[in-house]
């Protein structure tokens, strides 16, 4: 499910923004096998003991619109809030890049900002800033590209003219000097995030472990670095024709503008812009893992830690929601169940868990940093105990309670900007049509019970269904990144 | 435009027989070696034809002027023992954010204690107790932190919670507690902070700037050797002792905002509050400035093992109530603007960085400027070159008009979408608080800024961007920074361990 915006944060981080749109969608499947759909209501009818929290939904009015061309339009209109956030997401991501082509989806993003028919190079982005324009970014994930802002109601026109130049002008002005530019600074920021970063080669191994090399959800480094520096013009406008049209894309307005303008300038500026048929997404047979890989990484660091994912439901689908609840019982909160278990006692210094959940599938990850004098092995050992204990006798009641507050509070928190509104909407319109009033909280205000959350743990989380489990060793002389020491798999 | 349903999704269909043959193809593939190719669709580039080039795409349309009137008002009351209650009322969503200032922190505290990190510690040491004990409620967010300026606690709810959000606050300020069965967690916590302190090239940048610009005791400045040994031994007791001379009525400040009124919010504090009366004298409000650590111009090298090299142009900046105050701020955002000319030319032009970050951090009697980035390694110098020649150009040329205009833009904009969230009104006010500016002087920022002209900029950087006053910290691994930027001409240059320690 979406990662809930920080209540702690004193403006919702672009990193959080992120994470909070990185949620998949469902793209029009061709072929014989698509996973199943999302469920187009939150589950709370399906979950058997579910029970109502006691915060209601907020009443904020949606419009949902299609134009002509086929894109979806939602309008969240709120003259409380002091600004409007812009959101227009692309329903494609890395998953969608063809082999050889791998970096293809993030380098158009880049590439995007730097110049279409009427807005010349490099203005996209400082008309936005010096216009007012906070949160402002484009972020690529596995099944989505999403371009953002939030910016002055007195601006919402500017940003509209912007990012319809971008929907519907892009190809006639790209050139290869902006592709040359932005290649060398896409390779630039995966420097920056991974092989600059202590231990950053764990993460990446993570994602290539956990999934075959046929599956679209496989990635890796070394190969992303590699196929970035060969993509070509052809590659680019290819790429882009297929998958940047109206009808593979939702745009998002939330906050202070008035219904009837917004809806008089998404029209002016989108609806003249030519639609075409979305791609077909080929099936995928189903996904088996016969046990987990085990990599360990050598790597100029003080602490060992430990990287584990499991390969779980897709968005939407049974499960997904109740691993929201089972990430929350074990790591959100210092009263939480590994908190108290490997921080309380002196094994780790931090633990992280989060289900993320995507189209094709999700993945629920657990992170951990030992502490000195403490190893690894002794983690992993914990953490197995504890899923294994909560597969078989259940988390407690007030463990349950606890995830219960987590959500029912973030629910509400995860609305108090523009932004955080526009996130939501755009992750809940994935789900299907929006239905009237309507229920704008990520969880539909269920609360699950100890057995369900039990079975759901037994089911996804036991150790011998792990898929991957990377282990980082601290090593002298290692790069700060690391290298991969070895690799066992199943 | 027309309005319709969406379309309804394709029925699932079973292939198990097509899914078990694009297996075995698949590994057939990988058996013979060959590429594993990705299931994903094909691409197709099928030109359309030329859309049609309305008139109104061909200029941006009218940027009215932004509003720059305060969004909020504050409202005002006091305890009877002497708290000050702020309310931002905010309607709309059933939340709420409670702020307990204390308008103290490590530099007010005697000497021997002014340490932020032995006050941060017992801000830590308290939250971990209140949030592992039967007393926690999982419906409201605690949180508790401490600086050399000031100690906050903090916490946001639902609004059904807010009364008991009160009590909640009074545990973790008026009540804390100091089991010495946490010993052992708040060592462990200190150790791993210590140890990891410059770990990374960022805060290995950070460490080295703050131990550059204050002296070693200031509590701006990175703790050193002495102090971590001292911290490494700490008590309950001393945890205790100092985080209780930090919250004493006198000094504290409620902040809140949300979906109250000040009836309801006034109720509630004397309730949770109205008891809490001075245990300990109060803490003097230390003002005077710290001094600079030895001659100004320098260039500090660090060796490191990363692959990009971190290097920040830093300098003093005004104390707070200066006229630059807010011209240091706007410098900072017009050369970080993204697309600007110093944006263009080190990330598009040169292909040395994805980002460049100028900053302007803020405390209660001093601050600091600094400009900088992650650079790739053969392109540092030059970076550093042209991050110079920006600066330089600011201070002798002064700002253009359109680049100070969107500066001053952004900064409206972005005030005005923090203070947008109820934490982040509360958090604004509490920071403004704690530096010492009423709060008036806050409210009417951005019209202060956004009448800032060009020439108070350059003044700005007249005064404290001046040649000697330039300081430059680089991170990076030694074969990639050694003898790389003498040429820049910034003072001497020395190498430094990665939390700031000379090496001789």
């Amino acid at each position: 499910m979406r990662l809930p915006l920080s209540v702690a944060a004193s403006v919702a981080s672009l990193l959080a923004l992120s994470a909070a749109f990185a949620q998949p969608d469902a793209p029009p499947m061709d072929g014989p096998a698509p996973p199943p759909p999302p469920l187009a209501a939150p589950p709370a009818s399906a979950a058997p003991g579910a029970a109502a929290t006691a915060t209601p939904a907020p009443a904020l009015p949606v419009e949902e619109l299609r134009l002509e061309n086929g894109l979806k339009v939602l309008l969240a209109p709120d003259d409380t809030l002091p600004n409007v956030a812009v959101v227009v997401r692309y329903h494609v991501g890395t998953a969608d890049e063809p082999t050889g082509l791998s970096g293809i989806a993030h380098l158009l993003e880049h590439l995007t900002y730097e110049r279409s028919a009427h807005v010349p190079r490099g203005a996209l982005l400082r008309l936005l800033a010096d216009g007012g324009a906070t949160d402002l970014n484009g972020v690529t994930s596995a099944d989505a590209t999403l371009y953002f802002a939030t910016v002055p109601p007195e601006r919402l026109e500017l940003a509209l003219w912007l990012e319809s130049d971008r929907m519907g002008y892009f190809l006639g002005a790209i050139d290869d000097k902006a592709l040359e530019q932005e290649r060398s600074v896409v390779l630039t920021e995966l420097r920056t995030r991974v092989t600059d970063s202590p231990a950053g080669i764990a993460q990446s191994a993570v994602f290539e472990s956990t999934f075959p090399a046929w599956h679209p959800y496989h990635e890796s480094f070394e190969t992303t670095m590699a196929e970035t520096s060969g993509i070509t013009m052809a590659d680019i406008k290819a790429f882009y024709s297929t998958w940047y049209g109206p009808e593979n894309a939702t745009l998002v307005l939330s906050g202070k503008f008035e219904q009837g303008r917004g809806r008089a300038l998404v029209e002016r500026y989108f609806g003249t812009i030519r639609g075409r048929p979305a791609p077909r997404r080929p099936p995928l047979p189903k996904l088996e893992r016969k046990g987990p890989t085990r990599v360990e990484v050598g790597a100029n660091v003080v602490e060992e830690a430990v990287h584990l994912s499991w390969i779980t439901p897709a968005y939407g689908l049974p499960g997904d929601s109740e691993l929201d609840w089972v990430s929350a019982l074990l790591s959100r909160g210092e009263a939480s169940l590994l908190s108290r278990r490997l921080v309380d006692k002196g094994l780790a210094i931090s633990v992280s868990t989060r289900q993320e959940s995507r189209l094709h599938t999700g993945m629920f990850y657990i992170n951990a940093l030992a502490a000195k004098d403490h190893t690894a092995d002794e983690i992993l050992s914990t953490i197995d105990e504890t899923l294994t204990l909560l597969g078989k006798t259940g988390p407690s009641p007030d463990d349950v309670a606890r995830a219960a507050s987590y959500w029912e509070v973030d629910d509400v928190f995860s609305l108090e900007s523009a932004m955080g509104r526009a996130a939501t909407l755009t992750s809940l319109a994935t789900r299907g049509p929006i239905t009237q009033p309507f229920d704008w909280r990520e969880h539909g205000g269920i609360v699950y019970s100890p057995e369900h959350l039990r079975v759901a743990i037994a089911k996804y989380l036991s150790p011998t269904a792990r898929a991957a489990q990377v282990i980082v060793r601290p090593k002298k002389g290692a790069p700060l990144a690391g290298v991969v020491v070895s690799r066992e798999e199943p | 435009m027309i309005a319709r349903p969406l379309s309804a999704r394709r029925p699932a269909v079973s292939k198990g027989r097509w899914a078990a043959l694009v297996l075995a193809v698949l590994a057939l593939l990988a058996a013979c070696g060959a590429r594993v190719p990705r299931l994903t669709a094909p691409l197709s580039y099928a030109p359309a034809a030329p859309l049609a080039d309305e008139a109104f795409r061909a200029s941006p349309p009218a940027l009215p002027p932004l509003d720059t009137t305060p969004l909020f008002g504050v409202l005002r009351s006091r305890l009877a023992n002497g708290v000050e209650i702020l309310l931002v009322p905010r309607r709309g969503l059933p939340l709420f954010t409670a702020r307990l200032v204390a308008l103290r922190g490590a530099r007010d505290l005697p000497a021997g204690q002014q340490r932020e990190e032995l006050l941060d510690l017992a801000a830590a040491a308290v939250l971990h107790e209140h949030e592992s004990s039967p007393r926690a409620n999982p419906q409201l967010r605690p949180d508790v932190g401490c600086s050399s300026d000031r100690c906050q606690a903090a916490v946001s709810g639902v609004i059904r919670s807010f009364d008991g959000a009160l009590d909640v606050l009074a545990d973790l300020a008026i009540r804390p507690r100091f089991p010495e069965s946490q010993l052992g967690q708040v060592r462990r916590q200190f150790r791993s902070f210590a140890e990891r302190l410059g770990g990374t090239s960022d805060s290995a940048v950070d460490a080295n700037v703050r131990s550059l610009l204050f002296p070693p005791e200031d509590p701006y400045s990175t703790i050193d050797p002495d102090e971590r040994v001292v911290l490494q031994r700490v008590t309950m007791k001393m945890l205790e002792d100092a985080y209780v001379q930090v919250f004493q009525p006198q000094h504290a400040v409620l902040v809140v905002a949300g979906d109250l009124d000040m009836d309801r919010l006034k109720a509630a504090a004397e309730r949770a509050l109205g008891a809490w009366s001075q245990s300990r004298p109060p803490l003097p409000w230390t003002a005077w400035s710290p001094v600079f650590p030895g001659a100004p111009g320098r260039t500090i090298l660090v060796d490191a093992t990363g692959e990009l090299v971190h290097a920040h142009l830093v300098v003093r900046g005004p104390t707070r109530g200066d006229p630059t105050w807010e011209a240091m701020m706007i410098l900072a955002i017009l050369l970080s603007t993204p697309k600007g000319s110093l944006f263009e030319e080190l990330r598009s032009g040169m292909g040395a960085t994805y980002d460049v970050e100028a900053d302007f951090s803020a405390f209660r009697v001093a601050s600091y400027w600094e400009i900088g980035g992650a650079f790739e390694l053969d392109k540092a110098p030059q970076a550093v070159t042209a991050l110079l020649s920006a600066v330089r150009r600011a201070r002798d040329g002064g700002v253009s008009a359109a680049d100070l205009d969107g500066a001053r833009t952004r900064f409206v904009a972005s005030y005005r979408s923090t203070s947008a969230t109820t934490t982040g009104v509360t958090s604004m006010i509490a920071g403004a608080l704690s530096v010492g500016l009423p709060l008036e002087h806050w409210l009417t920022q951005p019209g202060r800024a956004s009448r800032l002209t060009a020439e108070d900029v350059q003044k700005a950087a007249q005064k404290w961007l001046a040649e000697p006053n330039l300081r430059l910290v680089v991170v990076g691994p030694r074969r990639w920074i050694e003898g790389r930027f003498d040429s820049q001409k910034i003072g001497t240059v020395e190498w430094r361990t990665r939390i700031g320690e000379r090496l001789r």
